[in-house]
């Protein structure tokens, strides 16, 4: 070859590469999609060698702050050996190592492990499917809700009272090995609070921390709430109480929300007179929050009938803004008492976090219905685990479509809702209370057929099914459940579940608990 | 004074030694017999000649007296004899037996010495067989004992030198001494057989007050002797000098000088190695061990001129010569004139070229140096600082663990195991034991010295191109090249091994291809073959993906060899190609069986760069990512390579195509690999991109031959177009290198993990690691877990090279991989818990090459472990070690560990381990003796778990009993009173094996050194 070619080729290949590589090269870089933190306690499927679930709030000394019980459901096939262990505000308290059968409940009375005034609760289930819960006894009330299973650096709680009648009290376990130093700030519609106290305060190693919130924001009827950790990671839970001096009486549990939503759901809840309804959105973030709150009725036609189209709200950055249901269903003329859920998106992208409250003032009335059935009993859901389950293809769906509840005389809810949707929920510690008290509320985006079922001794009892349009709910009541067996709820299409807990002088919203991966 | 009587002059004594004497001895007693001065006797001392010279003696001298001694004792212990044999004569002549001497030469001496007052007079040396012709007019010297001719060798005596005038050297041949003055000094100094003790007595002299005095105008003949092919002469002459510097200097002087007298040594003993004496690269140090066994000696010697010393250091410092005379002859081009390849491949060169290429030579040499003043620069900090152990920068433990890795049958990888190590091991503890007296200088070696192998390298590849300028400007072009430094940067120690190998390797596969110029071999075809296997098997032994780069050159030649159309070589490329990869897998079995068990590509290829982004094939031409390097430089670099092209004929244009060939190929794959157009991953790129710059360097090489041949025959403006463009681009190129070595280290981190980690070894009793870090991060090789996590596993302290070479997945090490990943899986928040019964007790994260002020990229150990590693329960951060996150695993006592009930305690699956409990137990007191012995005293218990698999293990002593555990882990049990304690057991076989692999590699080595015909 000669040189004339050897140098063509040479330099015209060089030439040629780096053109070609110029044009072919693609400035977009995939973006990577976003992983999704799951920070609401969640039923991890298939079940994990071990589960962590951790409990903050709670104590154990004779007249506590709140005196703590937990639950911890088995709702595997398998037995479970749970480890649960005390963290007491000074660090590591009692332990205690037992089995729990296949669809059983093991109930654990913080009393019986250790005098403590700050109790939480870590529990490590090994094999099995454990899920845990736990109830605190106020001197105002009794709440419950699920434990959470998943720590975080940062904590949001959107609302909070700190008024004369109002209790909240924050507690922030250190399950880990290392203290964690955080900073708590405080948010309420007109100014932010960053006590020197807890500004780089520590929550020493394997033990708990309470904060209550009126020592540094008082006389307050809406607080929002951030902790941030300086690296290490925390479990934040409220416990919020009402002494009846203001009218309400009461008490809520509620876990922080670690990660800011741009969407929640929250099923359960209703609107009556004389309560006091409230939507409270907070915006921990750097942008402005375009917000569509819509009311998601038991009966579709009301959308029409009551004009429920989304309402927007604007929540600049770092703010909150209360929404009050009662002073809406007002404006749009609602019957009252009615039964409503709510789903909260923001319509920019912008995450948020919210909390319904439901203050039942302490009238005195008997309970009322709602939303059309005013008065009427349904019979609620009978599980029949003594009788051998019908064929499953012979159950036809409950068609209940406007049951709802009676309202309770008193009791103070307050719920944060959920970012998840999914096809399976387990409802296992709840206090099932018998004759109707206990209602499972399902919101169902796409609509749904749902299967209610309860684990009884390691095996499904007799299902309950409901169908639920799309953008539809349904209230379903369990008559007669079993005390300590877990509920499951199963469904075609994701869909969302709270429960609802009505007595003559309680009220009360629990979260369910959704299944990962369902 | 011939009219004189001998009672009117002193006495002369002359001392004439000889042993086994030529045949100038007669001649020499004839001209002592003539000697016109009248007091002259003659004392003949016989140094234990085989034949006795007393009938010789007796009859040219029949006056003379006849001393013999049964041995010799060489010429000083024997000169000395005259002192005790002769008395009340007050000058002693002392003189070898091969001079001649003028008659006159006794009374001029004589004469002289009155007139100067001299301590010492010596007359002028001439040529034996030609007396015209000078020989020695005294002798000079510099302070490190390295003696000077004054006069150049062959000069023709006109007379000049013909004045009195002080010397520093009065040489031993003929030399007239005050019989007091070799009384006050003790004589000769004994123990300097052969060479130096005329240096040494006059310098003594010189100490002593004493004047050495030349006279010109008599004359001695003078026989020289060739001592070039002497046995040990260069070992005696470096140990006389040595000992003559350490007994004449005073101690403030020897202060000053000794660290120049080493310094000079290891760079002697460097270019020794390099220019291929390696019989005489141990000169240096044999010469201080020598000296350093007669330190008494000296002491005594050192004390005895203190007594007589008259006159400063400084002041005989004056009558020196300055500077080194080693290193003025060196680059005079005397320095070991024909003793080296080096030398004598520069001599064929000037022997077969025009005058005009003897300048080419001088100037390759002057390039030549100046490459190795800016590699100095350049390595500066790292001189001064030493090295730090990042990346891939092998850590060496002991010499003895080295050994043991690859001797012992067990592998210290992770957990540990059975299996095979390579042959790396046994040369880097040789390697290892030769620089025991400093680790240092080894370490940074290990740095630098594939950057010096690379320039030599070049410099070869280019010089059968037959220019030493041409090889010199290649050496230039291939050192200035910027992706060295990319690979010390980056810590990338693979890369600096195949960037020192890679132009041997390209010239190994041009000799093996017999393309011209490089044809000029006289091996045969296997010959070759096995050479350049034998080569890749060496560079693969330390840097795996050089397997790669050996299959690509034949590849890239193969190309060039269509574009040039010379087809005929691409057979043996082929068979070249094949032979990179079987030799290789030959030399290193069995290692190479376990690996191709455990075969990974992955493992081959190794980690990308953690610093690497050669985003574009403009990043790859500039052999640097990004806007490390001003492109304009590489320019240079291009443009003295394209010229070639553009002016070579003939065997120049060819190697310029060739050249470029492996250029652009090794470019292209490298492009096509990252665009994701080849079916297999590709090493790195700065693995494979020494390719392309050798071939560069080939191509910058053949340029500047061109200029110098072929340019001749262009016109006027062509030529001094060219010429331009190729000097602009070699000012480019030498810039290019300058730029490099500022900042002193080549850019390698300042800092390393070390410093943090070894706080850990301050815990008492064993401690197990488990290290989480990207491959390209890590000293050591890593595994993957099925989810992508990247991991490994120490023993005690930091990380060594001894965790390298480890393809693949192996045994226990597995499954930490497999509980690793179940903690991702979100399956439990107690890793620490699954880590225990691996007695891993540390987990640390490496997040980086180095700590700050490293500013680098970050890299995750994949799989999302890092993040999860804060929401265990059981691991606590350890806090003061910044950049790194190290985590205390509270559930672990360690790899050694004391436990009440094992079997029911240490469960086997990730269930049953996460039900275990290990804090029941307590460390155990046993001590791990790398790399196979655990042993120590059990104070309280009967059995002890230990974390290794039970496989090969013996009881270390009568009082432990060995089982397995349910865990497949090993139990000791106490047998009876004593110490608890376990050793492996490599079985014989292995060994065998091992003796087998290394006759094979021997066997290999004598076959490609065998010099054979080419067919």
């Amino acid at each position: 070859m000669s040189r004339f070619s050897t140098i063509i080729i040479v330099f015209g290949l060089l030439i040629a590469g780096v053109l070609y590589d110029r044009v072919e090269q693609d400035p977009n870089v995939p973006v990577e999609p976003p992983v999704l933190i799951v920070d609401t306690p969640v039923l991890e499927t298939p079940a994990p060698l071990g589960a962590t679930w951790f409990c903050p709030v709670g104590s154990s000394n004779e007249g506590g702050y709140a005196s703590g019980t937990v639950m911890i459901t088995n709702v595997g096939t398998e037995n479970a050996v749970a480890n649960l262990e005390m963290r007491t505000g000074t660090g590591p308290g009692a332990s205690l190592r037992f089995e729990v059968a296949p669809g059983g409940t093991e109930i654990v009375s913080l009393a019986d492990l250790g005098q403590a005034e700050a109790a939480a609760v870590v529990v490590e289930i090994i094999g099995g499917q454990g899920v845990v819960g736990h109830r605190v006894t106020t001197p105002f009330g009794t709440a419950e809700g699920p434990c959470a299973s998943t720590s975080s650096s940062t904590w949001y709680l959107a609302s909070g009272a700190t008024t004369r009648d109002a209790t909240e009290v924050l507690a922030l376990l250190n399950p880990f090995p290392n203290d964690v130093v955080f900073t708590a700030t405080f948010q309420t519609p007109t100014r932010s609070r960053q006590p020197r106290d807890l500004e780089r305060a520590v929550v020493p190693a394997r033990s708990v921390r309470l904060i209550n919130v009126g020592d540094f924001v008082a006389r307050e009827e809406v607080v929002s709430t951030t902790i941030t950790t300086g690296g290490g990671q925390l479990v934040v839970e409220r416990l919020q109480t009402f002494d009846g001096t203001l009218g309400p009486v009461g008490a809520a549990l509620e876990l922080a929300v670690a990660t800011p939503s741009t969407q929640w759901r929250l099923p359960a809840g209703r609107i009556h007179e004389g309560g006091d309804q409230t939507i409270t959105i907070f915006n921990p973030g750097d942008e402005i929050a375009e917000i569509d709150v819509q009311l998601d009725p038991l009966n579709s036609g009301d959308r029409a009938e009551f004009g429920l189209v989304p309402f927007e709200i604007t929540v600049p950055a770092g703010r909150l803004t209360t929404l009050d249901l009662g002073l809406v269903a007002s404006q749009i003329s609602l019957p009252l008492p009615y039964e409503v859920g709510v789903t909260v998106t923001a319509a920019n992208g912008v995450p948020i976090v919210v909390d319904r409250w439901q203050l039942t003032p302490g009238i005195d009335r008997d309970l009322i219905g709602a939303g059309g059935t005013s008065g009427r009993r349904a019979p609620g859901v009978r599980f029949q685990n003594d009788d051998p389950a019908p064929d499953e293809a012979d159950v036809p769906p409950l068609n209940i479509p406007s049951y709802a509840q009676p309202t309770a005389r008193a009791g103070a809810a307050t719920s944060r809702g959920t970012n998840l949707l999914s096809t399976r929920w387990v409802t296992a510690f709840t206090t099932l209370l018998p004759d109707n008290g206990t209602a499972v509320v399902v919101s169902a985006p796409e609509g749904a057929l749902v299967e209610v079922r309860q684990l009884l001794g390691g095996s499904l009892g007799s299902p309950v099914r409901a169908s639920v349009e799309p953008r539809g709910r349904v209230v379903i009541p369990l008559s007669n459940p079993v005390e300590g067996a877990p509920v499951i709820v199963t469904s075609d299409l994701p869909i969302a579940v709270e429960i609802q807990i009505v007595t003559a002088d309680r009220f009360d919203v629990v979260p369910a608990i959704p299944a990962a991966g369902s | 004074m011939t009219e004189a009587s001998a009672a009117d002059v002193p006495a002369v004594v002359a001392v004439c030694v000889t042993s086994n004497p030529g045949s100038q001895f007669r001649q020499c007693l004839e001209s002592l017999v003539a000697q016109d001065y009248p007091n002259l006797s003659i004392l003949v001392i016989d140094a234990g000649s085989d034949t006795p010279v007393v009938d010789e003696v007796a009859e040219i001298a029949p006056e003379a007296f006849i001393h013999r001694l049964q041995t010799d004792p060489g010429f000083s212990a024997a000169a000395n004899q005259g002192q005790s044999l002769v008395s009340d004569a007050p000058f002693l002549m002392f003189c070898h037996d091969d001079v001649a001497l003028d008659a006159h030469c006794v009374s001029a001496l004589v004469e002289e010495v009155f007139r100067s007052n001299a301590g010492i007079v010596t007359p002028k040396f001439v040529d034996w067989d030609d007396h015209r012709r000078l020989s020695q007019v005294g002798m000079g010297s510099d302070r490190f004992g390295v003696m000077v001719d004054l006069v150049e060798p062959g000069e023709f005596d006109q007379e000049q030198y013909d004045g009195v005038r002080d010397v520093f050297v009065a040489p031993s041949g003929v030399q007239l001494v005050r019989a007091d003055l070799f009384n006050t000094l003790g004589g000769f100094d004994p123990a300097l057989r052969g060479t130096n003790e005329d240096l040494d007595f006059s310098w003594r002299a010189h100490a002593a007050g004493a004047r050495v005095v030349v006279v010109p105008s008599t004359f001695v003949r003078h026989k020289k002797h060739d001592h070039s092919s002497t046995p040990d002469r260069g070992r005696i002459l470096a140990r006389n000098r040595l000992r003559t510097v350490l007994v004449t200097s005073s101690r403030l002087t020897l202060l000053r000088t000794m660290p120049l007298v080493l310094a000079l040594m290891v760079m002697e003993t460097v270019y020794r190695t390099v220019s291929g004496r390696r019989a005489q690269a141990g000169a240096a140090l044999g010469a201080l061990s020598w000296n350093l066994s007669r330190l008494k000696e000296i002491r005594a010697r050192r004390a005895e001129l203190r007594k007589v010393r008259q006159i400063s250091d400084a002041e005989v410092r004056a009558l020196q010569v300055g500077g080194s005379a080693r290193l003025s002859g060196f680059f005079r081009g005397q320095f070991g004139s024909g003793q080296d390849r080096l030398a004598g491949l520069v001599g064929s060169v000037r022997a077969n070229l025009t005058g005009a290429d003897a300048s080419s030579a001088r100037a390759g040499f002057a390039i030549g140096a100046l490459l190795i003043l800016v590699g100095i620069f350049g390595s500066r900090h790292l001189i001064t600082r030493g090295t730090v152990s990042v990346g891939q920068i092998p850590v060496l433990p002991e010499a003895s663990v080295l050994l043991n890795e690859w001797w012992g049958g067990w592998r210290s990888i992770g957990i540990g195991g059975e299996g095979w190590a390579p042959v790396t091991f046994l040369a880097l503890g040789l390697v290892k034991l030769a620089f025991f007296w400093g680790d240092g200088v080894l370490d940074l070696l290990l740095v630098v010295g594939p950057l010096a192998f690379g320039a030599v390298g070049a410099w070869r590849l280019a010089s059968p191109l037959g220019s030493v300028r041409a090889s010199a400007v290649a050496a230039v072009a291939y050192a200035a090249n910027p992706l060295p430094v990319a690979a010390i940067s980056a810590a990338r120690w693979e890369a600096l091994v195949v960037w020192g190998a890679a132009p041997f390797m390209v010239g190994a596969v041009l000799r093996l291809q017999r393309a011209l110029p490089f044809r000029k071999v006289s091996r045969s075809l296997p010959t070759r073959l096995l050479r350049y296997g034998l080569l890749v098997g060496l560079v693969s032994a330390f840097a795996p993906p050089a397997l790669v780069v050996a299959v690509v050159i034949p590849a890239s030649l193969a190309i060039a060899a269509f574009l040039i159309a010379k087809p005929a070589g691409i057979p043996s490329l082929v068979l070249g190609a094949v032979a990179a990869v079987v030799v290789p897998i030959a030399i290193h079995a069995p290692w190479s069986v376990a690996v191709a068990n455990r075969f990974s590509w992955e493992w081959l290829i190794g980690p990308r760069s953690p610093e690497e982004s050669f985003d574009s094939l403009a990043d790859l031409i500039r052999f640097a990512p990004g806007s490390i390097v001003p492109g304009f430089l590489v320019g240079g670099l291009l443009a003295a390579a394209a010229v070639g092209l553009l002016i070579g004929r003939g065997e120049r244009l060819d190697a310029s195509t060739r050249g470029w060939t492996l250029a652009l190929s090794t470019w292209g794959l490298v492009w096509a690999g990252r665009r994701g157009w080849l079916p297999l991953d590709l090493p790195a790129a700065e693995v494979l991109l020494p390719v392309a710059a050798a071939g560069l360097s080939l191509a910058v090489g053949a340029t500047v031959r061109s200029i110098e041949l072929d340019l001749a025959e262009k016109g006027r403006l062509w030529r001094n177009l060219n010429i331009a463009v190729a000097g602009v681009s070699l000012v480019v190129v030498a810039l290019l290198g300058l730029q490099a070595s500022l900042s002193g280290r080549w850019q390698l981190p300042t800092q390393s993990y070390a410093g943090f980690t070894a706080l850990l070894a301050e815990d008492e009793g064993p401690s197990r690691v488990l290290w989480l870090g990207h491959p390209s991060l890590m000293t050591i090789d890593t595994q993957r877990s099925p989810g992508g996590i990247y991991y490994a596993i120490t023993n005690e302290g930091n990380p060594d090279v001894v965790g390298r070479f480890a393809p693949g997945n192996h045994g226990i090490n597995d499954q930490v991989g497999e509980r690793l990943d179940l903690v991702v899986a979100g399956q439990t928040s107690n890793l620490g818990r699954l880590l225990a019964p691996y007695g891993i007790d540390v987990v640390i994260v490496v997040p980086q090459l180095a700590p700050a002020p490293y500013e680098g990229p970050s890299l995750d150990p994949g799989g999302g472990i890092a993040p999860v590693l804060d929401r265990q329960l059981d691991l606590r951060r350890v806090s003061g070690t910044p950049s790194l996150a190290v985590y205390q695993n509270d559930e672990s006592r360690g790899p050694a560990v004391e436990l009440p009930e094992v079997d029911r305690i240490v469960g086997v699956s990730p269930a049953e381990q996460l039900d275990s409990d290990f804090t029941v137990g307590r460390r155990a007191n046993l001590e791990l003796s790398r790399p196979s012995l655990w042993l120590g005293a059990a104070e309280s218990t009967d059995e002890i778990l230990l974390a290794v698999p039970a496989d090969g293990w013996q009881p270390a002593n009568s009082s432990t009993r060995l089982r397995s555990s349910s865990a497949d882990t090993l139990v000791l049990t106490r047998a009876g009173d004593g110490p608890l304690g376990a050793r492996f057991q490599s079985p014989t076989l292995p060994r065998l094996l091992l003796v087998g692999q290394l006759l094979l590699i021997g066997a290999g080595v004598a076959l490609a050194t065998r010099r054979d015909r080419a067919k």
